[in-house]
């Protein structure tokens, strides 16, 4: 029964139960790293993946195969907390596609647009993902202190 | 006129510490260690099952909800249960409708695990222990400390799954977790490393016991859905019959409008603004109140540092009485008023000032000087306590050597009664017992003088907790508490008036969307107050063991006892038995104080019951010459002047809660014009009355509303409803229908029989407890598991005809499957569930004296009805001085005649019962019969088993109102001797039978 989401919701939840916090984040001061699948430790002493390399001395980027190892063997550099989340969607694919035993070239092509889409959706919730929850918490902030009509008592005339 | 005594046994309640430390055990398993919380994700479930006694599950179906959007519905069935027929319906069914179908085992598997343990979701469901053990292919008693007397299923035998252990805690809510399962789970991983994740025990919410403690009433999943206003309601079917897509639609209708009450309760809850306590932890209306304190930051009386020895707890507790009620007019239409005391409750914690002992860093106490307390009862009069400052100094007990007093007094009252009623009685003779100040100055204004006082203690709240937090009722800024300044019920009384009023306008405005919100703000109010004044103080946990468990009793003076008992009970979190035994000590002196006016007035009362009173009165006093009641009547002017009275001690801001805290119920005035009217009472015994008035052809009519008739449903509750056994349908024409037939048969109206008089009366049996379950080992022992009857099961029982009782060859209880069409319960095959064989029997109603070898003679609803009718005030006397019998009616007109008198004596250990829910203790005389000496004497052993007075009675031929009294050589024979018993704790003032074996 379980689809894709569902599969992804678990894993996320397990990760979360052994981070021990539901709304976990990199303890470093200044990092802003908040997804699950990028953070290590336990609450509330959590690092992200990058800082934990930094700490024992590792490099912050590493060799990430976009398509999969058996797929393509060409690496790029990337960051580590995004290497994780990149690859924590692979989980997802089909296993043939990921393994590719007898090199289809097919699912070669199937591996590199799969990758090309999990890279997309992370660009975009790296980008963009945050800001709807900011305007939703702006929106409030400005309700608070301004009234339910906000926009008028700031002079603010839509377009 | 005094009347002679009688020697009765008497207990009161006693004090059995719990081993170890269990409080909040069913919340926090791991203390010190954190709670993750569910995800946004939640299983919403429910179950169609076998007819038959086992139950088996037939079908279910669910819905997997991510926020809320459905994410994923389906059925699932058990094979074993389900013909090739119906197996083909369900498949055509799921694929017509896109549905999942899944065998019981891949949906526990693939499903329920997934969601519940991987997820971590919200479990919902409507009576989820029942739909949970559906699912369960076996189960044993739980062993975990904090699941104690509950069940542990086993789901899956795949050792990665959890077991589901199930501990019920009243009739609604239960406490349900997840055991830990083997292997490295996510919170050990995370324990392993440093962290301090609590193992994942789920989460379940019980949407009938949420929606009990919120709404203030019981329902069942129809009535809820109406009285929520869902968008779908729930549908009806015929349960066994063979599966068909109608009954699929059913199904899944069901589990939508769980899902949707679920929704509304939880914007219902949001209302309530509390942080600190999720949905998943309300059980009942005391979870309410315990969240506020929570929300505040109050620590609990037991983790505070109070330095209580064991002895003073059991002092405490010697003096706990609930509510007072009973009937004083019996079987006599009695015209009057009904009036009640303002949140009756709520208002003595406030005139007490009690809300500084909920706060208290400690509470301190001391023995103070008796002559002290003896002279503030001596000079207690109906006028002194009418003022507010008399009530802040009522925080003390005493010890009483009872002589010519009235005082509660919790014994058999009645020949052959195994049960134990309280009641006001006059005492004299016997131990010194503790009563509460308040008992003792209500004894002095009824009977003129005061109880002789040989020790007191007193109790005083040292300084308030620190870091308590201001909050927001129902997370509104306008009704801010600050627990310093302020007394958290008082306030919220004051604040739900202020609510009312706003929601009132809003009706007129016609505004439903916040006059939905302002209801149930105001109803959470109410909940809380209640809660706060009086429940959770009392809370007891009743645990259930499958083995006698060994307990040691404390007594007052600090002496202790071991007992056997296969019940006992564990404080609440907020056990604080001082708060609640002065709350409801002090809601039986206004009692009381309302009632000394009524006679000083000239007039007395039909009934009382806890916070309310019925005055007889008539709109210009007496009545009618040939009346029973002689002149004892008041005028509805008078009535007013004693409600008046009441005015100085009402403690609420005069602005939002006027006039006097004694009231005339709304019941006494027309709806029209507001101005009283007449209505009469008809009372048979305590919680067993109706208020009607006549029509013009003389029938009698129950009054109330739409929402509330003016009858009682005391005694009616535990049976199948004849008229219509779904358990979905509404009660209430049940109720109404059989008060009308019992007032027209009483005042001689012609009113034909309903035909389900001559039906067999059959209760329900649920099986809840592992004792309940044990009952039926004989029946499953020759039984696979799946044909078990099992742990919540349910149970249709038939009471065997009075003349079979008591008989040693004969069936004990007689059970049948549930069976919810009535014409159907003649025909059932009952079996007894003592008999291994599970041998099948037919029952009758008619000739209950023959002996007919194919058939057991049964009650009917018409033997029901009649016992009902005669159900004798076993509290009071009778005009002639015996116990009230089932004829008796009143015909005097002095009060004193009503009232039985009691003498205790010293404590012994009864034995040979096996049944003992909760501690207690019991004092009591061994007597026996002058003229019977020779002929008992020499059976001390029978005077033990049945009592000397039965014994006296049966052996010498004593009649039931003779004075006996005590032989020196029969005391000496009875060595004095602890003795421990049970009481419920939902219901403080009833007993249940409750010896261990010696």
């Amino acid at each position: 029964m379980p689809d894709s989401g569902e599969h992804g919701a678990a894993r996320r939840e397990a990760h979360l139960r052994r981070l021990g916090s539901r709304a976990p984040r990199c303890s470093v001061p200044g990092c802003w790293e908040s997804d699950p699948e990028a953070l290590t430790g336990v609450f509330p002493r959590i690092v992200c993946y990058e800082h934990a390399a930094e700490r024992s001395g590792r490099p912050r980027v590493e060799g990430q195969h976009p398509a999969g190892k058996k797929n393509d063997p060409a690496t790029v550099p990337w960051l580590g907390n995004d290497h994780r989340i990149w690859d924590s969607g692979k989980r997802d694919w089909p296993e043939r596609t990921l393994r590719n035993p007898d090199g289809s070239p097919l699912l070669k092509a199937a591996a590199a647009i799969r990758s090309l889409l999990d890279f997309l959706r992370l660009l975009l919730e790296r980008l963009v993902g945050w800001v709807p929850t900011f305007l939703e918490w702006l929106d409030e902030i400005l309700r608070a202190a301004h009234g339910n009509r906000w926009w008028e008592s700031l002079g603010w005339r839509q377009a | 006129m005094i009347l002679p005594p009688e020697q009765m046994e008497v207990a009161v309640r006693g004090w059995a510490p719990p081993p170890g430390d269990v409080k909040f055990a069913h919340r926090k398993s791991e203390s010190g260690y954190r709670d993750l919380g569910p995800s946004e994700w939640s299983l919403v479930l429910d179950s169609e099952t076998t007819t038959d006694a086992a139950q088996r599950l037939r079908v279910g179906a669910y819905q997997v909800w991510r926020g809320k959007t459905l994410h994923e519905r389906g059925l699932f069935y058990e094979p074993t249960a389900t013909t090739r027929r119906e197996k083909r319906v369900l498949k055509e069914y799921a694929e017509a409708k896109g549905l999942a179908l899944l065998t019981r085992r891949r949906f526990v598997e693939t499903v329920f695990f997934r969601v519940a343990c991987e997820l971590r979701s919200l479990v919902v469901g409507f009576n989820l222990p029942f739909d949970l053990s559906r699912l369960a292919i076996d189960h044993y008693a739980a062993r975990s400390k904090e699941m104690r007397g509950g069940f542990a299923f086993v789901l899956s035998r795949d050792p990665r799954w959890p077991r589901i252990q199930i501990k019920p805690i009243n009739a609604r809510a239960a406490f349900i977790r997840f055991t830990t399962p083997e292997g490295r789970h996510p919170e050990k991983r995370n324990r392993d490393r440093g962290g301090d994740m609590a193992n994942h025990r789920g989460y379940f919410s019980e949407v009938a016991a949420v929606g009990a403690a919120l709404l203030g009433q019981k329902h069942t999943l129809g009535s809820l859905a109406e009285v929520l206003g869902t968008e779908h309601r729930k549908g009806r079917a015929d349960h066994g019959e063979r599966i068909d897509p109608a009954y699929l639609d059913y199904l899944l209708a069901d589990v939508q409008v769980t899902w949707e009450c679920h929704q509304e309760l939880c914007a219902r809850y949001e209302t309530y603004a509390l942080r600190e306590t999720p949905i998943w932890w309300i059980f009942s209306e005391a979870s309410v109140g315990k969240a506020h304190l929570r929300e505040i930051g109050v620590k609990p009386w037991r983790r505070t540092g109070s330095e209580w020895p064991d002895s003073i707890i059991a002092t405490v507790l010697e003096t706990y009485y609930g509510g007072r009620t009973e009937a004083k007019i019996r079987r006599v239409p009695t015209p009057g008023i009904l009036v009640d005391f303002l949140s009756q409750y709520s208002t003595v914690f406030s005139l007490m000032g009690l809300w500084r002992y909920v706060i208290a860093q400690e509470i301190e106490w001391w023995e103070e000087d008796p002559e002290v307390l003896q002279s503030f009862i001596d000079g207690a009069s109906v006028e002194h306590m009418l003022q507010p400052e008399a009530w802040l100094s009522l925080g003390a007990l005493v010890l009483v050597q009872p002589d010519g007093d009235l005082l509660p007094t919790r014994a058999r009252y009645g020949s052959g009664t195994s049960s134990f009623n309280v009641a006001l009685s006059i005492r004299s003779g016997g131990p010194p017992q503790w009563y509460t100040v308040a008992d003792c100055i209500a004894s002095r204004i009824s009977m003129g003088k005061s109880p002789r006082v040989l020790k007191a203690l007193r109790f005083r709240p040292g300084g308030p907790q620190e870091d308590l937090r201001t909050i927001r009722i129902a997370g509104d800024s306008r009704f801010q508490v600050d627990p310093y300044a302020d007394d958290l019920v008082k306030r919220l009384i004051e604040l739900r008036a202020e609510v009312k009023q706003e929601l009132q306008e809003a009706r007129l405005a016609g505004d439903r969307p916040r006059g939905a919100r302002l209801d149930a703000i105001q109803q959470g109010m109410k909940i809380t107050a209640s809660a706060i004044a009086y429940g959770i103080g009392i809370e007891m946990n009743v645990v259930e063991h499958a083995r006698p468990v060994t307990r040691t009793v404390v007594l007052p003076d600090g002496s202790t006892y071991e007992t056997r008992v296969g019940r006992s009970d564990e404080p609440g979190t907020h056990f604080n038995p001082l708060v609640s035994t002065l709350a409801s000590a002090g809601g039986r002196l206004l009692l009381s104080m309302a009632m000394v006016l009524a006679e000083k007035h000239g007039g007395l009362y039909a009934f009382c019951d806890t916070d309310s009173l019925f005055l007889v009165a008539t709109p210009d006093g007496p009545l009618p010459s040939d009346h029973p009641l002689g002149d004892r009547c008041l005028t509805w002017g008078d009535v007013e002047q004693i409600a008046d009275a009441f005015q100085p001690l009402n403690p609420y801001d005069q602005e939002l809660v006027s006039g006097s805290i004694l009231q005339v119920e709304d019941v006494s005035r027309d709806p029209a014009t507001g101005q009283l009217r007449e209505v009469e009472a008809y009372a048979l015994a305590s919680k067993r009355y109706a208020l009607f008035a006549r029509g013009a052809d003389g029938r009698p009519q129950i009054i109330g509303d739409a929402s509330r008739q003016r009858r009682s449903e005391h005694g009616l509750g535990h049976l199948l409803r004849p008229e219509d056994p779904d358990p979905e349908s509404d009660p209430q024409p049940f109720f109404d229908r059989w008060w009308e037939h019992l007032l027209c048969s009483e005042l001689g109206v012609e009113d034909p029989a309903p035909e389900w008089m001559s039906l067999p009366a059959v209760g329900r049996l649920r099986v809840s407890s592992q004792r309940e379950e044990a009952t039926f080992r004989g029946y499953n022992s020759s039984r696979e598991y799946r044909e078990r009857v099992r742990p919540f099961n349910f149970l249709g029982m038939y009471h065997v005809a009075r003349v079979l009782r008591g008989s040693r060859s004969g069936p004990r209880c007689l059970v049948a499957p549930y069976e919810a069409r009535a014409d159907r319960w003649l025909d059932v095959e009952c079996f007894d569930r003592h008999d291994r064989s599970g041998r099948g029997h037919r029952v009758r109603i008619d000739h209950p004296y023959m002996v007919l070898p194919e058939s057991i003679p049964v009650q009917s609803v018409r033997d029901y009805f009649d016992e009902y009718l005669l159900h004798p005030e076993m509290k009071l006397a009778d005009a002639d001085g015996r116990p009230c019998r089932p004829f008796s009616r009143v015909g005097h007109s002095n009060p004193d005649m009503w009232r039985q008198q009691v003498c205790c004596g010293s404590a012994r250990r009864r034995r040979g019962s096996r049944k003992a829910p909760e501690i207690l203790r019991i004092r009591w005389w061994s007597i026996g019969s002058r003229r019977s000496v020779g002929s008992v004497g020499g059976r001390s052993w029978a005077a033990n088993e049945i009592g000397a007075r039965t014994l006296a009675e049966r052996e010498a031929a004593v009649p039931p109102n003779a004075v006996l009294e005590v032989d020196p050589r029969w005391q000496s024979r009875l060595a004095p001797l602890p003795w421990c018993g049970c009481m419920t704790p939902t219901d403080p003032g009833t007993i249940v039978t409750s010896l261990p074996k010696g």
